[in-house]
């Protein structure tokens, strides 16, 4: 198996279960590299279980995830992986600064101290996702939209292809989302490949180019304007599902 | 009442005096740097079980004449891996399985103890250390424990770190989670049993939670907290010690007593308020 530079992420039938419980099955699908994608479903419908199978850290039942084109485990590094909050220890000490240099955790040899690479590096991405003048707080004394901004500096300092973000948007104000979106599509534009999942469905065909829709299985994936038909919201969402859309798409 | 030269030299004449002085400031520093973590992850009670399970292990190397540290060092390992076993294999939650083992082998020490009566031991001083009573054999010992965990902890620092703060984030990059929750689980283990002689098995948890502790209220950064932490942590071994000589006191009681002055000084003190 070979680096594939188009494709960034393959799904051939995936089918995921704990214990008895099917949580997910027959996801197929296909990502562009370079493409932002929203990857929306109602709590519960499996997106952190997907993005767990991507990352390679649970047991596939059936099917085949390929990480442009390599098996997830020979793609590790590649993929940047922001949990949703409720994964992080946010009482732990640690400043923004230090979080991004995390980033670095792969590179080099054991014992190796940053070297002026690695902070240049590390200044470069503060910089870029607008927290240079918060690097030296702790996280914990952060907002929920900066939590998630250092995060993406972290991925960024791990120089991966793949940016993963769990459940971003929660907890986090909607000017906030906006500013995030708009990093994240700077990424997008040199070439990486960024999921997002949400549960929110405000503004999605202004902030993504893809949509992956999954509630236990792809329900609909594309373009915003053409994956999110009413039959797919209702399949997802049930009929309360609509208007509360058409709800979020007013403002 | 002495002069402050007498009070500090003249316990120094004796050289039990000494070894029980170095072996209380190995366990101090040691205890704090690794309590820190112990502390930010919230490991307190799996640090106390462990303290009080490893006692079978204690007796058990006693009656068949081998190293105490031995036995307590093999208990406490196979118990932090049974632990994460049990959790994973009954579905049960985590405090659950350490409050059953711990009991469970807690008793079983005791009930080790009251059978055999060939044992000079008492049941006194493996609860409360009895570090005057320390062997240069001991001392040695201590020193070689000591350092290792110092330098594990050293070692790992950046993945301990980084799963400590995210733990998936660090499985997805790459660092490997579960061998380190296993590794400081084994530490935690290895520190106890060096904390058994100088302040018992009852008040380890202390010398883990209360230094680290306090260095969290003074520094905002991890690895100051660390090192602000294992200082703490040393100054109340020698400080306890001395107070133990001088006015007869339980050498464990007397360093926790000093560590948690230190934590209430702290907490009075501490301006920044979260």
């Amino acid at each position: 198996m070979t680096f594939d530079p188009v494709n960034a992420l393959t799904m051939n039938d995936v089918m995921v279960q704990f214990g008895d419980t099917v949580v997910l099955e027959h996801v197929t699908a296909t990502l562009a590299a370079g493409t932002l994608v929203g990857v929306v479903g109602p709590n519960g419908a499996g997106k952190s279980t997907l993005f767990n199978a991507i990352a390679g850290l649970i047991p596939l039942e059936q099917g085949e995830v390929l990480v442009h084109g390599l098996p997830p485990e020979k793609a590790r590094g590649r993929i940047a992986y922001v949990p949703q909050k409720e994964d992080i220890n946010w009482r732990f000490p640690l400043t923004a600064r230090e979080v991004v240099l995390l980033g670095r955790v792969h590179k080099g040899r054991r014992l190796h101290k940053p070297n002026s690479n690695d902070r240049n590096l590390v200044d470069e991405c503060l910089h870029r996702v607008g927290m240079w003048e918060l690097q030296n707080n702790l996280v914990s004394e952060l907002s929920g939209g900066q939590r998630q901004r250092v995060f993406v500096a972290r991925a960024l300092a791990q120089e991966a292809d793949i940016l993963m973000l769990d459940e971003a948007f929660s907890g986090v104000d909607f000017a906030s989302q906006e500013t995030l979106v708009a990093a994240l599509r700077e990424l997008r534009d040199e070439g990486k490949t960024i999921l997002l999942a949400t549960h929110d469905l405000t503004r999605l065909s202004e902030r993504f180019d893809t949509v992956l829709c999954i509630n236990r299985h792809v329900c609909a994936v594309g373009p915003p304007a053409t994956a999110f038909t009413p039959e797919v919201l209702e399949e997802l969402y049930g009929a309360h599902g609509v208007t509360f859309s058409e709800g979020g798409h007013s403002h | 009442m002495n002069g402050v030269f007498e009070t500090i030299a003249d316990p120094l004449q004796y050289s039990f005096m000494i070894r029980a002085l170095a072996v209380s400031v190995l366990v101090g520093v040691t205890c704090a740097v690794l309590g820190a973590y112990v502390v930010m992850r919230g490991l307190a009670f799996m640090g106390d079980a462990l303290a009080h399970a490893v006692l079978p292990g204690v007796v058990a190397a006693l009656l068949v004449g081998m190293s105490p540290f031995a036995g307590a060092a093999a208990v406490g390992i196979a118990v932090a891996i049974a632990i994460g076993y049990l959790t994973r294999r009954t579905g049960l939650s985590e405090d659950t399985t350490i409050g059953i083992l711990f009991a469970g082998l807690f008793a079983l020490g005791i009930a080790l103890l009251s059978a055999s009566d060939s044992l000079s031991v008492n049941l006194e001083d493996l609860l409360l250390g009895q570090v005057l009573g320390v062997s240069t054999t001991d001392v040695y010992i201590t020193l070689g424990m000591a350092v290792f965990v110092l330098f594990v902890l050293y070692f790992f620092h950046k993945e301990l770190v980084f799963t400590s703060f995210d733990p998936v984030g660090a499985e997805v990059i790459g660092v490997p989670t579960k061998f380190l929750s296993y590794l400081l689980l084994v530490l935690l283990a290895m520190v106890i049993v060096i904390a058994l002689q100088a302040v018992g098995l009852i008040l380890v948890m202390a010398m883990l939670v209360t230094p680290a502790a306090t260095a969290y209220l003074l520094v905002r950064r991890f690895t100051p907290m660390m090192v602000v932490g294992g200082a703490l942590g040393g100054i109340s071994a020698i400080v306890g010690l001395y107070l133990s000589f001088h006015f007869n006191i339980p050498s464990g009681a007397a360093m926790v007593l000093v560590a948690t002055g230190f934590f209430i000084t702290a907490t009075a003190l501490r301006r920044r308020v979260v």
